[in-house]
């Protein structure tokens, strides 16, 4: 009875997912690049989730920090251990609204420009962010891309005297993805 | 007294030379380290499932190897993906190769090993290798 009622559960769930025209990935891409005179860092994940709603315009975003790989064993054990806390704050999330999202069509090969705003939340701390992402849609496959900038200590990560000459206060993050529709198991 | 000096010459340089060596150690491949732990990919989706906090403090940044049925190969650009079959229709274990792979089919049973990151719909594992 209630494989029953969980089959008819998931069933359910894929029959309004299929109404509500869901994409997603498994395997979106973040990366952080931080510049300053003395080094280069460069981190990225290849795993990260996202599921956006075209028909409500929500769209979410999530990643395990420790799925970052760095260059430097090192620099991945400070930035996991010291500054992101990753067995305290394992995760990073985005949960936000696509503006406009009726003028996008991806049945038809184009380029939609469209502000997403909402919750960025990153070692436990959250902050409204806003920026311009790009939907692409080329041979039916669909993409995004968005690049933005945040601020180290609005999440209140604390980088130690000694390296702050090495590290910049201000992240370019760049996320890009393929997306699949949700409609099969 | 030169003597001396010249012993400490070598000291200061040889610590240099460890330090510099430890500051620029790359990140180290997978295959050389020892596994922590050995698991059938349904049995590790259930643990994480049931009680995730448990299962981050068992897993994290441990070398796992699991046990599978490939359910997907993703190749993107330079990046393959594997997703490892776990009983649910919503998750899978997610193994994100060290070097990328064409040779892995859909419906093979196979082992991979990798690093655990935690769990978001899926457990993630990077620096993958097939064993």
């Amino acid at each position: 009875m209630k494989k029953i009622l969980s089959s008819l559960v998931i069933v359910l769930v894929l029959v309004i997912n299929l109404q509500a025209q869901k994409y997603f990935s498994k395997t979106g891409e973040i990366s952080f690049h931080s510049s300053t005179p003395i080094e280069d860092i460069e981190a990225i994940s290849n795993s990260a989730s996202t599921v956006f709603d075209l028909e409500s315009g929500k769209i979410q975003w999530s990643v395990l920090i420790k799925s970052f790989e760095f260059e430097k064993a090192l620099m991945q054990e400070h930035f996991n251990e010291n500054y992101m806390e990753s067995s305290k704050y394992p995760k990073g999330f985005f949960k936000g609204m696509i503006k406009d999202h009726e003028n996008i069509d991806l049945t038809k090969d184009g380029s939609y420009t469209a502000q997403v705003n909402g919750t960025l939340e990153i070692h436990g701390k959250s902050k409204q962010i806003e920026n311009t992402a790009i939907f692409m849609v080329e041979n039916g496959l669909i993409s995004a891309t968005c690049d933005f900038k945040i601020f180290v200590a609005d999440f209140d990560i604390e980088i130690p005297s000694v390296v702050k000459q090495n590290i910049a206060k201000e992240l370019e993050i760049k996320i890009k993805t393929n997306y699949e529709l949700l409609d099969k198991s | 007294m030169k003597k001396l000096l010249i012993i400490l010459f070598l000291f200061i340089v040889s610590g240099a030379i460890v330090g510099i060596y430890l500051f620029n150690k790359p990140v180290e491949s997978i295959e050389r380290m020892q596994s922590d732990y050995t698991i059938n990919a349904s049995e590790l989706l259930v643990e994480f499932e049931d009680d995730e906090s448990k299962a981050n403090s068992k897993y994290l940044d441990k070398v796992i190897e699991v046990n599978g049925k490939v359910d997907k190969v993703e190749n993107n650009e330079d990046k393959t993906t594997i997703y490892l079959n776990a009983g649910n229709p919503m998750s899978n274990i997610i193994f994100q190769l060290e070097t990328p792979s064409s040779a892995i089919q859909t419906g093979e049973v196979l082992t991979f090993k990798g690093i655990c990151t935690g769990y978001l719909m899926d457990v993630v594992l990077v620096r993958g290798v097939q064993l």
